[in-house]
Formats: C-alpha cells, structure tokens, sequence
C-alpha cells in the first residue's frame, strides 16, 4: 500500500529517491519531524524518517542516542512533543487504535503477566487484536519455538525465552510494521541466528517493513537491508548496507608492507595531514580515497622507501559509523 | 466496545489467577460458612450455661426446705425451758412455719405443672404471679372475717379466683384469662392505693407517708404498664412463648417499645422508651411521621407473622453482623490491593507494555481496569450477602431473617430479605467504594504500589476512627460546625437514609431506637449522594488523567 504522510523529509534522501520512482516500494510507516524532550535534554531532535515494506531497516546508534525513545513514541510509551507518526496510512494521534492495529514490536526487554504462562499471555494480547485462533497462535508458538515451553508461567522464563514470547507476541496478529528493540538480549548464538532468518522471511517473503533498534554493528550488516544511523536525537544518515559499504570503501584503509614504517608514517603525514591509522616497523595501515593511492605510493619511492605490497581492507559498516558519527560512541 | 470488553476480560481472568486474589476470597468463603456456624453454637451454648446458672427447679427448693425445718426441729429438741429458750423457740417456730408455708407454695405450683423457673414465656411471668397472690391470701386470711372491710373481702375473693385461674394456666395457656385477673389485680391496687391516700391526708395531714405512696404508686404504674405489654405480647405471639417460636424477653422489650410509641404520639412528646433516662424531647413533624409509620410497620409485621423477635432471630443477627463485618473487611484489604496496584504494579513489572503496544487507546485501558475493581466489589458484596444469608438461615432457620418493611406512597411494603440484605450491604460500604477509588487515583498518580497500598489502608482506618469518634461518641455535627459536612466519612452512612426503618427487619435492633434521633444530624441523603458523587468522579478523573497523559518510561 503506497501512501501519503505527507511531506517527505529533506534528511531521509533514500526516501526521497524512492518516492520518485515509479515502481517504488510502500511505505509501510512514516515518521515525520519526530521530537521528545525530557527537560533540557532533547532525546528525539526533528527526525523523519520511512520504513519500507519487504525491507529490515536497521535502527542505529550509540547508547542514549534516543533509538529506544523512538520506538516508545511509535508504540505509544511515551507522547511526541512534535511531529507525526503514520503506520500503514494512519495517523498514529488520529487513528491511533488503527495505526497500532498494523504495528507489533517489543520495547526493550519483553515483559509479560508472570503469573500467567507464556501461551495465555500470547492469548490475552492476541485477542486484543481479533486474533482467536488457535491455529494462529500455534504457528507463532512454532515460529520462534517456543511451542515447548509455552505453558510454563512467565516467571520461570529465561530472559531469551521471554524475547521468544515477546517476538511470538509482536508477530502473532500479522502487522505490516514491526518494531524490535535490542531484539537479540538475551537470546544465544543460534537464539540470534534464528531471530534474523524469522526476521528476513517476514521483510522479504510477507512483505513486512520491520526496524530492528541495535548498537551491535555485526548484528544490523548481517540482519538489515537498510541502516539509519542516529546519534543525540538526530537522524545522521539512511543508506543501505551496501551503499554504507561502499561508502566506506570510497574512504577505506589500506595497509602498505614497508621497508620503514616509522619514516613512512612520518612522510606521509607531512604530506596528507592525518591519515595514519596504524603503524609498525614494517606497515602502516592508512585511511585515503583509492584516487591517491598512486600519488602515496610515488612519494615512498621517491623517499627511498621499499614498499612489499599495498593491500585494501574490505569495506565495513563499522568504518561506514565512524565515518558518519565522526567516530563518537560518545554518550553525552 | 469489543475492545474494552476483551480488555475487562483479559483483566478479569488476570485477576482471578493471582494467588493474593484467590487466598482472600477463599477467606471471604471460609467467613461467610463458618462464622455463622461458630457464632450459632457459642451464642446457644452461653445462653443455655447461662439459663442453666439461674434455673430454680421446685423440687430441689422444696427439699432444701425441708432440711432447714430438720434443722430446726433438731435445736427445737434441745430447748430448755428458760425465758430464753422460749423466746428462741417461738422465734424458730416461725421460722418453721414460713418454711412450711413455702413448701405448701411449691408443691402447689409443682402440682399445678410449674416444676421449675426455666421457661421463657410468660407461665414464668404466671408463676411468679401464683407466688405473690398465695402469699397475698394468706396475710388477707389472717385478718379476722369480722374486720375485714368490703375492699379487702372482695380483693380475697379476687385472689381465690386468681389462684384458681392461674393455676390451671399450665394446662390451659388461656393467657387472655391470665392478662384479665391481673388488669382486675391493678385495679384493686388502685383501690387500695387511693384509700392509702385519704387515709393519711386524714391521719396525719402535715406528714403523709410520701415515700410508701410513691412507692405504691410505682408498682401500679409498673404493673399498669407491663399488663399493657402483655396484651401487646399475646398480640405478637398468643402462646405466650411457649410453642418457642418467639424469644420471650425479646418479645417483651419489643412490646415495651411499641407501648412506648404509642405513649410518644399520645402525649405529643418524644422519649426514647428503652432509655432510662425521662428527658422529653419534643415531637416534631418529622418525629411524629416516623413514629406514625413505624406503628404502621410493626402491626404490619404482627399481623403478617413477619416480627423478627425470636432467639433464632436474635442469633441470625448477631451472626449476620459478625459475620458481614469480618467479610467486609477483607473484601476492602483485596479491593484496596487489587486497585492500589492496577496501575503501579503494572508499570513497574514492565508488564503494562503488552498493554500499551495492543491497538487500544489507554483510557479503555484504565475504564476496563476500574469495571474490574467495580466487577470485584460487587461480586464481593453479593457472595458476602447471598452466602451468609443462606448459611445463616439454614442455621438458624428460613424465620430468622425479616423482610424489609418500610411505608411506601401506597401504605406499607415489603423488600424480601435477600434483596434486602444486598442493597443495604451495598450502601453500608460506599466507605470500600471511597477507598478503592482513591487507591486507584493513588496507584496512577505515585506509580508507587507499596505506598498506595499503605495510604489507601491508612485511610480506612481513619474511616472507621472517624466513625468510632464521631459518629458513636454522639458528638453533634453541629458543634464541630456546618464544615463538616464536607467531609467525605460524614457522608457514608447513606443506608441509614436509605433504609430508615431497617431497626424493625432485625431482631435485638430495636436498642437502636436510642440513636435513632438522638445520633448527629448528618447532610442528608440528597446532599451526601451528590457530594460523594462530585468527589469520587474528581478522584476518578485525576486517576484516569494521569494514566492517560503521562508518559510510560
């Protein structure tokens, strides 16, 4: 379903390429100069940003950078002080009961009745959506395998059990968005593998525009389609992993085996300013476009210098952050 | 809608699965069936120990007679034949023949069917009667037939009469006969007391024998009285209280009351008849209706065989109050748990977010919530009513329990007690009511359990000091001020607005009588109707305000 929230925000530059296209994807939810202030510290700072059905969109960024503030607006935790939320072509403030009709998610840990076992609290939340088959509740139940457990009462849950339950609950009623707070907590190796194959078959085989909240980089390039990197509030940048990629590898490092790393270090600083990362007695490994790699390699020659081999490191995500958030994991 | 009530469902099935729920609920239960029980037994057995304590059985009187006369005629034996000994024997001689004249009294009532002074009904009242009127005879046989005035021959012959009818009362439980020789007693006492009284003005004009005149007087007026009373009593209940259907002494003191009623609308004053004290308080308009309308309701409920008097009654009551007390007070602890921790408790074990992430908006969150607080309280205050009504009754027996008689436009009606009994439970606890609407507002506002728990308790002890301290200590609203109208616990007692003839619908009530108008004037149905409504919806509001706009971290 293509819909209309109204104007597409300048920062989201992804979304505004795609709205252009003809064969674009629906937006399956819109986020709309979204802000949140507690006090003077403003957690959420004018941050538009569209979820696209079929695609797992990673939600990134340091520790308090307001991810988790985010999605308690859009799941109702917590009330906007601007902006505008539409899930699916409904108004999150006008047709609120609509909007959260084709919304599911877990907001940090899932938390549950603890006296009620796991199937009754699926139950109760199922029914609050129409869901009443058992069927349904079952297939849940199987899909993050839980079917085993699911009459044991809450209380004696693991806290990857409960993400278990409180995934089996965000998906239960078949929303078109879903959102997953620090989805993996918890949950075990195969635990995480699982949850991202869960994750990839709903985006790409039913079609669900699903955001995964995280600070483990590994976790969203293997997961996601799509990144959105935050950082105090602000949306800094929305790209898909393989544009951040290469992006990344536009402005990468490059390890060059020396006969002198020390005399190489200190040349090349001379003449590109700060773009040693590393060095050795016999490496130094360098952030620079490919462009002047030439020109960096004329130099060391022309200095005397043996050089073994110049060798390019694969583009990562990681680069990608810290080139974006200029290298702050910084909490302030 | 569906959404709300899938909300209350989930709430409710929530609710009933939690262990605090389920424990104090089986307490209810546990209360309701065995108080009524327990308080059945321990009242039956304290009142036959203490009948058992003051049982006179003839038999044994006349044998302890018997052995002082043995006695006597031991030392008799002994005697010398001094002036001394004479005296001491002429003094035992009369000992002796008192005895004897009791034995010959005893074994008239023992033949006559009076074994013992046990029964409750009015044969004891008979006996007593057979006593006084034997002893009377003989001192009147003793005056000399020439000397005896035309009064004192015709009060002998009375008491011939007398003797002979009450005698054969045991046999013929013909009370009306019984009521009559003693109306005819009094007015041979009247007699006497009025010759008693010119006797002296010629006697002795300047110093008549005040003290015996009022003395006599007192009896008369007593013996006046009680007659009354008794022909109240058979009107209740004509065996007298012998087939044991109604408790004689409570029968007694309700015929006192009515006597005392209608003396109120004779003599256009009001006196509370149960109290000791003379103080007249006069008979206002409302006084005299409510007066009026209870003698409506009381020969209504004679007439219908509806009287609540009885020890069966009087049991069932006594029960019922315990029993409704202990319940209630539970039913408030669960309540004030229950909503002292709907909100906060939620919140704090995160468990609210499957709520808030479900396609509702919060106020129905909060509106399924208080049904389910309100759902509980009047499940509660049903299982409380119906419970300990039937238990009661099948202990004490379907006649114990009274319907709710009052004056309607059209004369006089009747609630049956089940409905009864509901209704006014529910408007005796508009105090739980207060109380689980401020824990609510509590647990929304603090977002703190334990302290809205603590408070909301701390207030319902407050409620029941309140009550203790101003309500029963007597202290007049008045003196304390028109301001304290305002507040709440002034306007809790609704059922007594509500239900203003409930005194009549159960036994051993009638002492109530004493507060009836003399407790303080509360604001008045009207007012503590729209008060309690104005406050508990602004409580009500301020609870869901906060639950709805604040923010959930």
């Amino acid at each position: 379903m293509i819909t209309n929230p109204g104007a597409t925000n300048i920062q989201d530059t992804d979304a505004v390429a795609k709205s252009n296209e003809k064969d674009a994807p629906a937006i399956a939810m819109s986020i709309r100069n979204a802000t949140k202030t507690f006090g003077k510290n403003v957690a959420v700072n004018d941050l538009s940003i569209d979820l696209y059905a079929g695609e797992v969109c990673g939600f990134l960024g340091p520790n308090g950078a307001g991810k988790t503030t985010m999605i308690k607006m859009i799941m109702g935790f917590l009330a906007m002080d601007a902006g505008s939320i539409w899930v699916n072509g409904f108004d999150l403030e006008k047709d609120y009961e609509k909007a959260m009709d084709h919304l599911g998610g877990i907001v940090e840990n899932p938390e549950m009745y603890r006296d009620l076992s796991g199937r009754e609290n699926l139950i109760m939340y199922a029914r609050l959506h129409g869901v009443v088959s058992t069927e349904r509740i079952e297939e849940v139940l199987r899909m993050v395998g839980m079917q085993g457990r699911a009459n044991e009462k809450v209380k004696k849950y693991s806290l990857g059990m409960k993400q278990r339950i409180g995934l089996a609950q965000a998906i239960v009623h078949k929303p078109q968005v879903l959102l997953l707070d620090e989805p993996t907590n918890g949950l075990d190796p195969i635990g995480i593998r699982e949850l991202r194959d869960i994750l990839k078959k709903l985006a790409h085989e039913e079609n669900v525009a699903v955001m995964v909240s995280s600070h483990i980089l590994s976790e969203m390039q293997m997961m996601c389609d799509r990144v959105a990197i935050v950082n105090k509030g602000k949306l800094l940048d929305i790209k898909s992993v393989e544009d951040l990629r290469r992006m990344s590898s536009d402005v990468t490092a490059h390890r060059i085996v020396i006969s002198s790393g020390e005399k190489a270090a200190a040349i090349l600083s001379a003449h590109f300013g700060d773009i040693i990362v590393n060095q050795a007695d016999d490496f130094i490994d360098i952030h620079i476009v490919k462009e002047s790699i030439p020109s960096v390699v004329r130099l060391l020659v022309e200095n005397d210098l043996d050089i073994y081999s110049v060798t390019r490191a694969e583009g990562s995500l990681e680069e990608a952050y810290i080139q974006i958030t200029g290298g702050g994991m910084n909490i302030e | 809608m569906s959404k709300l009530f899938t909300l209350y469902r989930n709430e409710m099935s929530r609710t009933f699965r939690k262990a605090s729920t389920l424990v104090i609920l089986g307490l209810i239960i546990l209360i309701c069936i065995a108080a009524p029980l327990g308080i059945n037994l321990f009242t039956r057995k304290q009142l036959s120990s203490y009948a058992n304590q003051t049982v006179m059985n003839y038999e044994t009187v006349i044998a302890q007679l018997n052995n002082k006369i043995t006695a006597i005629d031991k030392q008799l034996s002994g005697l010398g034949i001094s002036n001394e000994s004479e005296f001491t024997r002429n003094k035992l001689l009369g000992e002796k023949q008192s005895y004897e004249d009791q034995i010959e009294t005893y074994d008239l009532l023992i033949s006559a069917g009076y074994k013992d002074n046990s029964s409750t009904d009015l044969i004891i009242l008979a006996s007593e009667d057979l006593l006084s009127y034997l002893g009377e005879s003989r001192r009147y046989e003793m005056i000399p037939a020439e000397e005896r005035t035309v009064l004192q021959t015709d009060y002998i012959s009375f008491l011939n009469d007398a003797i002979e009818t009450v005698k054969k009362l045991p046999q013929t439980l013909d009370f009306a006969a019984f009521i009559d020789v003693r109306k005819k007693d009094v007015e041979f006492q009247e007699k006497f007391y009025a010759m008693l009284i010119s006797n002296s003005t010629e006697t002795n004009e300047n110093e008549p024998d005040q003290q015996n005149d009022y003395g006599l007087e007192i009896k008369i007026e007593n013996t006046k009285l009680y007659t009354r009373m008794y022909e109240e009593f058979l009107l209740i209940d004509p065996s007298g209280g012998t087939d044991g259907r109604y408790d004689f002494w409570e029968t007694q003191n309700f015929t006192f009351m009515i006597q005392g009623l209608k003396d109120n609308l004779k003599e256009g004053v009001y006196h509370n008849p149960l109290s000791w004290d003379n103080e007249r308080q006069p008979l206002t308009n409302a006084r005299r209706e409510w007066l009026e309308d209870s003698i409506k309701i009381i020969d209504f409920q004679i007439k219908n065989d509806t009287y609540p008097a009885g020890l069966d009654s009087m049991i069932a009551s006594i029960s019922k109050f315990y029993t409704v007390s202990v319940a209630k007070f539970l039913l408030a602890v669960l309540l004030i748990m229950i909503a002292g921790a709907t909100i906060s408790q939620e919140i704090a074990t995160g468990s609210i977010k499957s709520l808030i992430i479900a396609p509702v908006r919060r106020w129905k969150i909060f509106v399924s919530k208080w049904v389910v607080i309100l759902t509980i309280f009047l499940l509660g205050l049903v299982m409380i009513s119906v419970l300990s009504d039937l238990v009661t009754t099948a202990v004490c027996g379907s006649r114990s329990i009274s319907d709710y008689t009052y004056i309607g436009n059209d004369g006089v009606r009747t609630i049956p007690f089940y409905i009864y009994n509901l209704l006014s439970l529910i408007a005796e606890s508009v105090d739980i009511l207060f109380v689980m609407v401020v824990a609510l507002m509590l647990s929304s506002l603090l977002r703190n359990t334990a302290l809205s728990v603590a408070l909301s308790v701390g207030l319902y002890a407050t409620i029941g000091l309140y009550n203790t301290a101003i309500l029963e200590s007597g202290v007049s609203h008045m003196s304390l001020g028109f301001w304290l109208d305002f507040v709440p616990f002034a306007n809790f007692n609704l059922v007594s607005d509500l239900f203003k003839y409930r005194i009549y619908s159960a036994a051993g009530e009638t002492a109530e009588l004493i507060t009836q108008f003399q407790s303080a004037p509360r604001p008045g149905l009207l007012f503590s109707s729209i008060y309690l409504i104005l406050v508990l919806s602004c409580f009500w509001l301020i609870a869901m305000d906060s639950f709805t706009r604040n923010d959930i971290k």
